[in-house]
């Protein structure tokens, strides 16, 4: 005998490493791969991927400060000649970098600053690897200017940064909220079911914009701002993210519900109690995956949602605290020098273009997701 | 003394399954239940397969569920190795979930579509051997899926990468996992291709023999039946009407239900189609909705008289079979 | 001899999917004469249903594209009719009854609508006439109170009463021919048993032709004078019925019938086919059957063999279908 005997145990083992060189298509794949077809699908994907990066690195770009103000260039029209101007306020020749013009100009605490955390940390890195590789050298006002003389593309790359965080985290506490609060009263059923889904019916009997209205006020106040800033939260803003959060979760909660009420009636589901799975165990691991489709697609038309009210609280002042900017604010501001005298049409237009491409590239992606997700096109 | 071995491994006594419903207009409501289940009553040995047949709502599916209290038995007595399990808990069936399993009817449902083969095989695992590691479980896994004839590379792959036989091997090894003495076969190759039924039968034989498995099989394919089962139950409206091993309800059936059942059964074979003789029942089968004061086949039966609408037949052993033949009808001896 | 009835020759129907262009019927010819009954076998996939829809011109385009073939009914290319010639065909001249009877019958309209329309439509009944031949159909199909429970609407009856008046809708012309695919897959024996026999007693006494598609060899075997059976899209071999069961020629229709158990039992171990059903984007090379055929040689992974004809007047696609034979008979005893 040449070969010992193997035990089925090492067997296996050596057919382990085998295994695990054979990777299934999962259903999320196979989404992928029909998404990949979708034109309109992939250009707004790519679309969005670009805004996200432009907005992550935007102390990278060649950009005017944000926040200098030069009355000689108030309401000044977009300009091309020159396209590249040399700036002088927080740079110098050689290249070194003043921390505290940067401070008044980018609104980037300096590093002695108590206040400055990691992403002032991050930011200024940016700015110290622009300085290495644009040197002085900024963009010309191709936005225009608004009426303090502050730089409309810079501004534009600035409020990308919020309005971005505040779709994405405000949509992503909905889903949170409303992901388990649907899938488990929908899975409990009954009389649990009929009391979550009354309270919910309560909160949309609410007009939850006087809940906002009231939330911010009493946040203004400002011994509740020092409150909170003992818990490290400093802007309002980040109240803004969990608020909006709070409000939307209700119609994902709705919509959970009813996938689950139907799904729970599989017979995997089934098949799960009958080999001991807990209530949360069904829930998250075998209700929620399957409902993922739902949820992304739900996701994709929560975000712009979640951006128009910020733009419209912003609107209504409620929102972005200046000197913070936000594609609301900007849209605000722009609005707000119509006069019948003039029309700084550029103070509209562009801010209007990055907010609406925002949205309808969002729009498109969660259609083409639906597409992509939705098993009833499948030919299996 | 009661040798260990004859004690019966499932006991199930008087099982009843009423579904309450409220039906009619708001103001004229009509309040009533659905007898799923009726009064089952049966016991199973271990190694043994008992084949419940009938046609679709007799509640032959429901009383599977019962005993798995995946539905709350409504009433009855339910003993899986000698103990009460009717009505338990999630958490106090749980470790009973080991000796008991199932095989569900839709390969395409009853598996969940995000998961992968090792993740379901193995998730049995999971719960019941918490100790387990990674490794350690997917050695397992590959074990159950090599036993149930699928190849074990195949760890890493998704349900709807397999076909419908496949997926079905992948159900058994699922229910295999926690090393079960009893596995309730719902319809487990009616939803498969003929070509690919026999595969999934013989499969089942073959770890019965190696394991020592009981089953209930429950098809309303009654050439399948007889060929797995030791015993056959005939269901009809939640009730068992005739049960007997399997050789002997095909070759001598008594209750009138059972021979229509049996004479109604399409053969594969064009010489005895064209000469054999049907009992062609009338109308549909009743809703269980309704109390029959007396037989509940007396409506369709060919043979019914006077007495089987007063009184319930009950499920009586038949002379000069030991009393394992039983029916449930006033003239199963004529 | 009769003169065909529908002429179906070399009919070829691809699916343009995801994973490319499946051929789900590839090739397909058989005839249906007057009054006669055409089983077709086969199990999901082999292409039965699909050819069927492809003949009533009730294949969803796209996906589906018929690539070839003619369907000759009455003088006629049915594959080349407009919609609105099709329609006037369908219901008078071929009717069909499928599967589910709940997605032939529209849920709103009470089966009397449903019944009278059709009459008042082909044969130009006045609504009294049409209300009375709807009655008479359906105590014809057996259902009790025709003349009460036509004013019913489809879902007061039961799946067998279903199917009933789905199978009076489809006589209520007085077809020359009725397609019925899976006509009782999702009904209980006894109810099976019920509509087999009315089936068969309606073509009798109206002499309508009937293409039966089923996966049940008991139901085809009840039933049937003529039998095809289906195999990836291709027929693989078509008998007689007697022939069929007691001395197949190909592989596979031997293989399904010593699969199934038997009712008078005493079978042992079964002997199923080995192997998956066949991907109809990755059809195997040669005859689609070999990987799991037990009588495979050496040719059928090249070649793919043409359906010939047998020495008792079927026809079947094997090379070694005289083998085949022998063994039948040997083992279906």
């Amino acid at each position: 005998m040449t070969d010992a005997p193997v035990t089925a145990a090492e067997k296996y083992a050596r057919l382990l490493a085998e295994a695990q060189q054979v990777r299934g298509t999962s259903l999320g794949r196979d989404a992928w791969r029909r998404l990949k077809r979708n034109r309109a699908a992939m250009i707004a994907l790519g679309y969005l991927f670009l805004i996200g990066i432009g907005a992550l690195f935007t102390p990278l770009w060649p950009l005017q400060a944000p926040r200098m103000v030069r009355s000689d260039r108030a309401f000044a029209a977009p300009q091309f000649q020159p396209a590249f101007t040399q700036t002088t306020t927080w740079i110098d020749d050689s290249g070194a970098i003043d921390d505290d013009a940067v401070s008044a100009a980018f609104g980037i605490r300096a590093a002695d600053d108590p206040k400055s955390g990691w992403f002032d940390a991050f930011n200024r890195q940016l700015l110290r690897l622009r300085g290495a590789i644009f040197g002085r050298w900024e963009a010309a006002s191709w936005c225009g200017c608004d009426m303090l003389g502050r730089d409309l593309l810079a501004r534009l790359f600035w409020g990308a940064r919020i309005s971005l965080v505040v779709g994405l985290v405000a949509g992503l506490v909905s889903l949170v909220i409303g992901v388990s609060y649907g899938a488990t009263s929908g899975y409990l059923g009954g009389t649990v079911d009929s009391l979550m889904m009354r309270f919910v019916d309560v909160l949309y009997s609410i007009p939850f914009i006087f809940v906002v209205i009231l939330l911010i006020t009493v946040l203004d106040d400002p011994e509740v701002k020092a409150g909170l800033s003992s818990w490290g939260i400093e802007n309002r803003i980040t109240i803004f993210f969990f608020v909006v959060g709070a409000i939307y979760w209700l119609t994902m909660a709705r919509v959970v519900r009813g996938q689950v009420l139907s799904l729970k009636q599989e017979q995997f589901v089934e098949a799960a109690r009958t080999i001991g799975c807990n209530r949360r165990r069904i829930i998250f691991l075998h209700l929620v995956p399957n409902l993922l489709s739902i949820i992304i697609v739900y996701l994709t038309l929560t975000i712009p949602r979640v951006m128009l009210f910020e733009a419209f609280l912003s609107f209504l002042g409620l929102g972005v605290e200046a000197p913070d900017v936000s594609w609301g604010v900007l849209a605000n501001e722009g609005t707000q020098s119509i006069t019948a005298v003039h029309i700084d049409w550029w103070l509209v237009v562009y801010p209007g273009l990055a907010l609406g491409s925002t949205l309808f590239a969002l729009n498109f992606l969660g259609d083409g997701l639906r597409d992509a997700l939705d098993p009833r096109l499948k030919n299996r | 003394m009661i040798k260990a071995s004859d004690a019966p491994l499932l006991e199930v006594r008087d099982l009843k399954v009423h579904f309450p419903f409220r039906r009619g207009s708001l103001f004229r409501p009509e309040h009533g239940f659905i007898r799923a289940v009726d009064g089952v009553s049966f016991s199973l040995r271990e190694g043994e397969t008992l084949g419940l047949v009938g046609e679709s709502g007799c509640g032959k599916s429901t009383t599977a569920r019962a005993v798995l209290n995946l539905i709350p038995p409504t009433f009855g007595e339910v003993c899986l190795e000698g103990e009460p399990i009717a009505g338990l808990s999630d958490t106090a069936m749980l470790p009973h979930r080991q000796t008991m399993q199932m095989i569900f009817q839709d390969p395409f449902a009853s598996l969940n579509p995000r998961m992968t083969v090792g993740r379901i095989v193995g998730e049995p695992l999971k719960i019941f051997r918490p100790g387990m590691d990674r490794e350690g479980r997917a050695v397992e896994v590959m074990r159950l899926l090599d036993m149930v004839g699928l190849n074990p590379r195949f760890l890493n792959r998704y349900p709807h990468e397999f076909s419908g036989g496949q997926r079905q091997r992948i159900g058994i090894a699922r229910a295999l996992a926690v090393g079960p003495k009893l596995i309730f076969c719902d319809e487990p190759v009616s939803a498969l291709d003929v070509s690919i039924q026999a595969q999934i039968v013989n499969l089942l034989e073959d770890l019965q023999t190696q394991l020592k498995l009981a089953y209930v099989f429950i098809a309303h394919d009654l050439s399948l039946v007889r060929h797995i089962s030791d015993m056959v139950g005939v269901m009809y409206l939640g009730r068992i009407v005739e049960i007997a091993p399997a050789d002997e309800l095909y070759r001598n059936p008594r209750h009138p239900y059972t021979k229509a059942l049996l004479s109604a059964v399409p053969v594969a074979d064009p010489q005895i189609e064209r000469t054999r003789q049907r009992i062609v029942l009338t109308g549909d089968v009743p809703s269980p909705d309704r109390v029959y004061p007396g037989c509940p086949f007396a409506d369709r039966c060919p043979q019914v008289r006077d007495e089987c609408r007063k009184s319930p037949p009950k499920l009586e052993g038949i002379a000069g079979t030991a009393d394992v033949h039983q029916a449930a009808c006033f003239f199963a001896r004529d | 001899m009769h003169k065909p009835l529908l002429q179906v020759e070399d009919l070829r129907v691809e699916f343009h999917t995801d994973d490319g262009v499946v051929r789900a019927v590839d090739g397909v010819s058989f005839n249906v004469a007057a009054g006669e009954t055409l089983g077709i076998a086969g199990e999901s996939g082999s292409g039965k249903s699909v050819t069927n829809l492809a003949i009533l011109g009730l294949l969803p385009r796209p996906p589906a594209r018929i690539v070839g073939g003619r369907a000759m009914f009455d003088g006629r290319d049915l594959l080349t009719l407009s919609q609105p010639e099709l329609r006037r065909i369908r219901g008078r001249r071929v009717a069909m009854i499928f599967q589910d009877p709940m997605t032939s019958l529209n849920p709103l309209l009470t089966v009397a609508e449903q019944l009278t329309e059709m009459t008042r439509l082909h044969l130009g009944h006045t609504p009294r006439q049409a209300l009375d031949h709807a009655v008479t159909m359906l105590e014809k199909v057996g259902i009790p109170a025709a003349g009460r429970r036509v004013h019913d609407y489809p879902h007061q009856f039961s799946g067998g009463m279903r199917q009933r008046v789905m199978i009076a809708m489809a006589l209520s012309c007085k077809p020359d021919l009725l397609i019925a695919d899976e006509p009782t897959t999702a009904l209980d024996v006894t109810i099976q048993a019920q509509i087999l026999e009315l089936i068969r007693d309606l073509q009798r006494d109206e002499g309508t032709a009937v293409v039966l598609i089923t996966h049940d060899l008991g139901v085809m075997a009840n039933l049937c004078r003529r039998v095809a059976v289906m195999y990836a899209g291709r027929i693989v071999e078509e008998s007689s019925v007697d022939e069929l069961y007691s001395r197949p020629h190909h592989p596979y229709t031997l293989g399904l019938l010593r699969s199934r158990p038997r009712l008078s039992g005493g079978d042992g171990r079964l002997r199923p086919i080995d192997g998956q059903p066949p991907d109809l984007s990755r059809l195997p090379s040669g005859c689609a059957f070999h990987p799991r055929c037990p009588f495979v040689v050496d040719r059928c992974r090249v070649e793919r063999p043409a359906l010939l004809p047998t020495p008792f007047e079927g026809r079947a696609a094997c090379f070694v279908s005289k083998e085949v034979a022998a063994a039948a008979e040997v083992e279906l005893d």
